[in-house]
């Protein structure tokens, strides 16, 4: 998505709404829009309605609020040309203020924002226009714009958007080499607006001269017909709006041209109109000596539209004139009709937009002092600051336990490993290991199951030297299962009654182990008996009965009573006692 | 010029301050968490140290019981101990023969055979196997074969034939 930046022009009849978007090299006009403003001196807060008004328009134009700037209007900003001699204007602006303070008698610097705007070099040095603009009348405008939640970057003036918008339009385009005459172009602009006219006198591409003239063309519009009813009583009070007292104390800007009584004819009244205008152009053009070396006039304002206005304008001028059209040079999303509006009347808006896209680096700006634009970043710094400091701390603080937390795992280690040298020293005399743990080759945790391995290693050689479980198979003991089978044999010698074994022959193998019994009973059942006691046996697996033979003294022998016993038998692992 | 911005200043120490102890954070995390790790298995191996060493003890208390191993490790130290742990019993051995020797995984068992070829009570006969099998833990009986004469059976006398095994390791 393209960043849209938002300009707004404020006029004292009217607000021009313009959406750019894209970049300077391809600047693109999404929307443009004005809204006309009269106060209605009943109103209690008339700028409660000013700010909701341009609200909904802002709402119904669907623009973004931010990044956003705005002009403000010409006629109630006093002027002065100054010549300094330097033209750096890191300096200009230390010295600005109080240079005004020399030819601003009359107004109290205290109350004013004073800007400037670089006009033409000059033999003394630089002539620069002074602008002096009433903090109130500039607060109440960032007012309107807040309470519509518009943060203005910057606060220019209509008159210098003017001329930023038509220089960045290709209006005072470069001479090319070649051809060049040996004097720039001077070119005249005319911007006839609703209660002003602005007028610009530009050589080359250099702005030498720039007046907003208390003179406008609504004067040139006809009076409300009988039909229409009279008109409304508020309109001549509104010709100079409540947010532009006029100046008293202006001698150049006194010109109102204000049909108070509503007496004069139409024509009277056009005439009178351009005849004001033709003598504020020649006063301006005069004294810069460029009265007869006019090269191009152009016109802009809503009666340009009119050719018979335009017409009239070159005869008052004497001069033909052109008409600025600065939005055909660029992508718009405009209608036809809306082209033409913007054409007509949104140059000051353009101008605005395409310096909040970085064109003309202009140090035109309104917003300062108590009223100074505050980046977002600004905003929130201090906020911010505070957050990374509590963060900090916070951090500082979860590393100051861990560092704890380390040192406390680390002397644990190093405990664990200092008893796993004393079980060392008391079994081992080798002392290689403990030099290396005391020279830091090795670690604690290496030390411990070095130590562990070493044991291990000493118990299992010791365990099988002595035939214990160690890493070799035990030998089984031939007596733990001549201990089990006698117990057995023992257990039920109730039911085996008298019995006597003549041969006993028992052999352990890793294959078979077996017990081969011969003996004499006194009957079959004592045999069976015994039969049962060996299969009972824990170490027997499997009994198979004798041959038996009655003897002359009424005893059996029995021959082969042959048991098949379990292999790897321990009497102490079974669970039982030695005996 | 321009001014100063203290607020600045501050803010970027503490984002670069803080980053940087972020980091420092957890690299000592890290570190707890292996020596954590370390002290886990330090304490199986000091848990593994203890049986081991109970072993060992026991072991070692069996070793110094071990006449068999004192006697040392030959034939001839075999043959010693039969006869001794046979006097111990009441009894004489009148044939002890070394059989041939047995490699198994890791060990070699030495066979030994003992004759009793006239009759003796059982309750020597017995009391000599156990002074052979407790007296030392290396040696072992795999073998009987014993008999009664039936008219000898009201005197329990028997006679008969041992086979001990000794099993040592190959290091």
């Amino acid at each position: 998505m393209m960043s849209s930046s938002l300009a707004i022009d404020f006029s004292r009849h009217r607000i021009r709404v313009l959406q750019l978007e894209g970049s300077l090299r391809s600047p693109k006009v999404t929307r443009f829009g004005c809204l006309d403003w009269k106060p209605d001196p009943e109103e209690t807060d008339p700028d409660e309605r000013l700010a909701a008004d341009l609200n909904e328009q802002i709402r119904s134009m669907r623009v973004m609020r931010d990044p956003a700037a705005c002009a403000l209007d010409s006629l109630t900003c006093t002027y002065r040309e100054i010549d300094l001699p330097f033209d750096n204007e890191d300096q200009l602006d230390k010295v600005i203020k109080f240079e005004a303070e020399n030819h601003l008698h009359l107004v109290d610097l205290d109350q004013v924002v004073v800007s400037y705007r670089k006009l033409q070099q000059v033999r003394s040095g630089t002539r620069i226009l002074v602008m002096a603009y009433e903090k109130p009348l500039i607060q109440r405008r960032l007012t309107h714009l807040q309470r519509c939640d518009i943060d203005p970057q910057f606060a220019d003036l209509h008159l210098s958007s003017l001329f930023t918008a038509l220089l960045a339009t290709g209006h005072f385009p470069e001479e090319e080499e070649g051809d060049a005459p040996k004097e720039p172009i001077v070119r005249t602009v005319v911007e006839c607006d609703l209660d002003v006219t602005h007028l610009l006198v530009v050589r080359g591409r250099e702005l030498i001269c720039a007046r907003a003239i208390r003179v406008g063309s609504q004067a040139t519009k006809a009076p409300p017909t009988a039909a229409e009813g009279p008109r409304d009583p508020r309109e001549k009070k509104d010709r100079v709006l409540p947010l532009a007292p006029p100046p008293k104390d202006e001698e150049d800007e006194s010109l109102i041209l204000v049909d108070d009584l509503g007496g004069d004819s139409p024509e009277v009244r056009i005439e009178k109109y351009f005849h004001t205008l033709r003598r504020e152009v020649q006063r301006t053009l005069l004294p810069l000596g460029l009265l007869e070396k006019i090269d191009q006039v152009l016109v802009l304002g809503p009666e340009t539209r009119k050719p018979e206005f335009v017409a009239a304008l070159e005869e008052a001028l004497g001069h033909k004139v052109e008409r600025a059209r600065p939005f055909d040079s660029l992508a718009h999303e405009l209608s036809e009709e809306d082209l033409e509006l913007a054409n007509s009347e949104g140059a000051a808006a353009l101008g605005v937009g395409l310096r909040l896209l970085g064109a003309d680096h202009s140090r035109v700006d309104f917003r300062k002092e108590e009223m100074r634009y505050a980046r977002r970043f600004d905003q929130i710094k201090v906020p911010l600051t505070w957050m990374m400091m509590m963060l900090f701390v916070f951090v500082a603080q979860r590393t100051i336990l861990r560092v704890k937390e380390l040192q406390l795992r680390r002397e644990e280690m190093n405990q664990a490993a200092n008893a796993a040298e004393g079980v060392h020293d008391l079994y081992s005399a080798e002392v290689d290991l403990k030099q290396k743990r005391q020279r830091g080759e090795i670690s604690n945790l290496r030390f411990i199951q070095d130590i562990e391995r070493e044991l291990e290693g000493n118990r299992t050689t010791l365990a099988d030297q002595l035939g214990r479980s160690g890493s070799i198979t035990p030998l089984p003991s031939g007596l733990d299962y001549l201990n089990a089978i006698v117990m057995a044999i023992d257990s039920a010698l109730s039911s085996i009654g008298r019995i006597e074994i003549h041969n006993l022959e028992m052999k352990l193998d890793e294959n078979r182990s077996k017990l081969v019994l011969r003996g004499a009973f006194d009957s079959l059942a004592a045999s069976e008996a015994l039969y049962q006691a060996l299969r009972g046996c824990e170490v027997v697996t499997e009994v198979q009965g004798g041959k038996s033979e009655a003897q002359t003294d009424g005893r059996y022998k029995i021959t082969g009573i042959e048991a098949t016993l379990k292999p790897n038998y321990r009497f102490q692992a079974a669970g039982g006692a030695p005996k | 010029m321009k001014e100063f911005d203290s607020v600045k200043w501050i803010l970027n120490f503490a984002v670069v301050a803080t980053i940087a102890l972020a980091g420092g954070y957890l690299w000592l995390g890290r570190n707890v968490a292996e020596e954590e790790q370390n002290l886990k298995s330090a304490k199986q191996a000091l848990k593994a140290i203890g049986v081991a060493q109970d072993g060992l003890d026991l072991l070692k208390k069996e070793q110094e019981k071990d006449s068999l191993g004192k006697k040392g490790t030959g034939e001839d130290a075999v043959g010693a101990y039969l006869q001794e742990m046979a006097a111990k019993a009441g009894l004489r051995i009148e044939s002890f023969n070394p059989r041939d020797k047995e490699n198994g995984p890791g060990f070699v068992d030495s066979r030994f055979s003992v004759d009793f070829k006239t009759e003796h009570s059982r309750q020597n006969l017995m009391a000599f196997l156990y002074r052979v099998e407790f007296s030392s833990p290396r040696i072992k009986l795999v073998e009987c074969n014993l008999s009664l004469k039936p008219e000898l059976a009201e005197g329990n006398k028997w006679k008969g034939t041992f086979q001990f095994v000794k099993r040592d390791p190959v290091r």
